[in-house]
């Protein structure tokens, strides 16, 4: 592989928070790290190859868009399981969270097909869940800084990613009640309700995706040094007011 | 008996609140406490008009009251805001006799999105006005959408509907209610705003892709589904054309009249148009609907500006977490060229918050021209700032950091001949005119 490739799933379509940012911040920390990195779109084209990828990455849509945008995938559902399995990187946030799940149950009890490449159901509700979110992860002693916008939550996911520090976090029990965690991972998978440029916010958790990206794709090769940028101060700054709210 | 009673003690409170200056829900409250049915034993006037939107609405109706107060209508509406049933209450109850009559020729009442359905429980419109549907706050609303599904909830097929026609969103409502009027802009009068993202790619009754022959701004313009036959219709009232220079604007269909607005932008145009339109609906001759509008100064400026020992000033206030508002500014920031201070302080009163995620859907690139000499990033969030700015074209020099508001005189110290354009939202707006030095000018916007 000598080109990173990034995939962008409907991006006209699931847009909602600004989260195609999460791509750009990517693909700038990966260009700084020598790697040459290319974002395609994908909107449904027959002959799309998933496997040439190192990254397939959907945002958050409204809920109707997020029907169609699995009406959509359904041809693909075959495809996208193969590139999970081959181990290319899927990162899904916001709504875009949906996606991957065995089933959406929607509050009139119906239930909608998701994709399948991650064990948890998705519940949804009347009504909407906001807030800010100070997360922590096994991967780091750094805070994950994000926030919820949404109508569904995730039910049955075996190892939650983070743990809420601040906020009620996406996932629920049986009897649907927050369990004060939030989002899935396992080793080349990240799904999390927070929406918005998550990777921007977080710097660490995008040199953490980032070089993931980057050993499977040139393994044995050394990344050169990226220098700080303004978004370490951005996120301390967030991450030190969330922090201050825990003490009152 | 009780009815009497309730009027009675509405007015008194009202009376009482005004001389203790405070308070509007409180004398509904109490009489609704005496007759807990008030509102159905009234007689209301034959015409009962809500509007709602994501934008605009406030002003609208303002307006609305305006065109039809100057032409001899007597009109009760809620100046304070009354989504609540006691707030609708005692709007009602002001101008009601002691029989339970309301007397006044029509009611007028702007109505929150969330509300209305909750609100039209207790008094119905014979005529709903839904100005449009974008992203706006939402965090605090949701998105467009979602509101979309609670306006739904609030209409009922005796309704008459008042539609934006360019809007696609909005303009789906149509087929819940009786009869439809559409209000409207047609091709050219306003030059398209491309943002950083198109709510309007897909249709909204059933996600196919949508093409418009041409587009006002945002999700605005003549569309058409390429997979169902949702299209736009033609507008009963119509803006056919606009003259930058002059602010007039002609509007035709049903009515045909002369406009002039202060504030050059697509909203006022899209405002004022619904307020003409609705106020001719209403039984106002058109040409007397035109001048009211036309001579009316709105109450709430959200441009402002100063001389500084020669330095203009101006302060253009937009809301956060709304792209579709803060481009309009940025535009005109653009224009005037010379410095612009990008202000971010706070986001929401609600959250702390740590919820930036709009930045990114503002198209900050609107400022990357050459008139435009230097841009500072200023509050809390100048680094989340200068972090979406790095994705712009604008060359990195000419940006600048200032977290620390109290830096903000230094603005005032350079150049005398080089405008200063101030882009920030309501609640953050204060932190700068305070920071004004006492010789400021205060000047008027023509
Ligand atoms: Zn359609």
């Amino acid at each position: 592989m000598s080109t990173l490739r990034l995939v962008h799933l409907f991006p006209d379509l699931l847009n909602l928070y600004g989260d195609y940012a999460n791509l750009l911040v990517l693909q700038r920390e990966l260009t700084a790290m020598g790697a040459e990195v290319e974002i395609v779109p994908f909107t449904g084209e027959e002959d799309f190859d998933f496997s040439e990828t190192s990254l397939v990455y959907a945002g958050p849509g409204t809920e109707r868009r997020i029907g169609y945008a699995l009406e959509r995938l359904e041809p693909f559902r075959e495809k996208l399981s193969s590139a999970r399995e081959e181990g290319v990187f899927f990162l899904f946030c916001g709504s875009g969270a949906e996606l991957p799940a065995q089933k959406i149950i929607l509050p009139n009890g119906e239930s909608i097909q998701g994709l399948g490449l991650a064990p948890y159901n998705i519940r949804r509700t009347e009504k909407r869940q906001t807030g800010d979110c100070l997360m922590v992860s096994g991967l780091s002693e750094k805070l994950v800084v994000g926030f919820l916008n949404k109508s569904g939550s995730m039910e049955g996911v075996p190892q939650p990613f983070f743990r809420m520090r601040l906020g009620e976090g996406g996932i629920i029990d049986e009897k649907g009640q927050p369990t004060k965690t939030e989002g899935y991972a396992d080793q080349s998978f990240l799904a999390t309700y927070c929406i918005g440029p998550l990777l921007s916010k977080n710097p660490w958790l995008r040199k953490l995706v980032a070089s993931k990206l980057f050993d499977r794709a040139f393994p044995g090769k050394t990344p050169l040094v990226v220098p700080q940028d303004v978004s370490e101060t951005a996120y301390q700054i967030t991450a030190d007011s969330l922090s201050r709210r825990l003490g009152t | 008996m009780k009815k009497q009673l309730a009027i009675l003690a509405c007015k008194a409170a009202s009376l009482v609140g005004r001389w203790l200056g405070k308070g509007s829900s409180m004398p509904g409250k109490v009489a609704l406490k005496i007759c807990p049915d008030i509102l159905a034993r009234l007689s209301l006037p034959e015409n009962v008009v809500a509007v709602t939107g994501s934008n605009g609405k406030t002003t609208t109706v303002e307006l609305l009251v305006a065109a039809l107060e100057k032409n001899g209508k007597t009109v009760c509406w809620n100046k304070e805001g009354a989504n609540q049933i006691e707030g609708v209450a005692t709007m009602l109850l002001r101008y009601a006799d002691l029989r339970g009559r309301v007397r006044c020729d029509m009611v007028v009442m702007e109505s929150d999105e969330q509300y209305a359905r909750h609100t039209f429980a207790f008094l119905k419109p014979s005529l709903f006005a839904v100005l449009n549907l974008y992203r706006d706050q939402m965090t605090r609303n949701g998105h467009p959408e979602y509101i979309y599904d609670r306006i739904a909830e609030a209409i009922s097929p005796e309704m008459d509907l008042f539609l934006n026609a360019d809007d696609p969103l909005t303009a789906c409502l149509s087929s819940l209610g009786r009869n439809t009027t559409w209000f409207g802009v047609a091709e050219g009068v306003l030059e398209e705003e491309k943002g950083v993202y198109d709510d309007g790619k897909y249709c909204p009754c059933c996600g196919g892709e949508m093409e418009y022959a041409y587009r006002q701004f945002a999700t605005f313009g003549n569309f058409a589904c390429q997979h169902c036959d949702y299209e736009r219709d033609k507008p009963d009232f119509e803006a056919v054309s606009y003259d930058e220079e002059s602010g007039n604007f002609t509007v035709s269909g049903r009515a045909e009249a002369t406009l002039h607005t202060g504030l050059k932008t697509p909203y006022s145009l899209y405002n004022m148009l619904a307020a003409f339109s609705l106020a001719v609906m209403l039984g106002v001759d058109p040409h007397g609907a035109a001048q009211a509008l036309s001579s009316h100064r709105l109450k709430s400026g959200r441009a402002q500006r100063w001389n500084v020992g020669g330095k203009d000033i101006m302060l253009l206030t937009s809301k956060h977490e709304n792209s579709v508002s803060y481009d309009r500014s940025l535009s005109l920031a653009a224009k005037r060229g010379g410095k612009v201070l990008v202000m971010v302080d706070a986001i929401s009163r609600k959250y702390f918050t740590g919820e930036t995620s709009w930045l990114w859907d503002i198209n900050f690139n609107k400022l990357n021209v050459p008139e435009v000499e230097h841009i500072v990033l200023a509050g809390q969030y100048a680094c989340d700032l200068a972090e979406r700015f790095s994705f712009t074209d604008i060359p990195q020099e000419k940006i600048s950091l200032m977290r620390d508001l109290d830096r903000l005189p230094e603005l005032f110290d350079d150049r005398a001949d080089q405008p200063l354009t101030v882009v920030t939202c309501f609640s953050d707006r204060d932190k700068f005119i305070r920071r004004l030095p006492a010789e400021a000018q205060r000047e008027e916007i023509a």
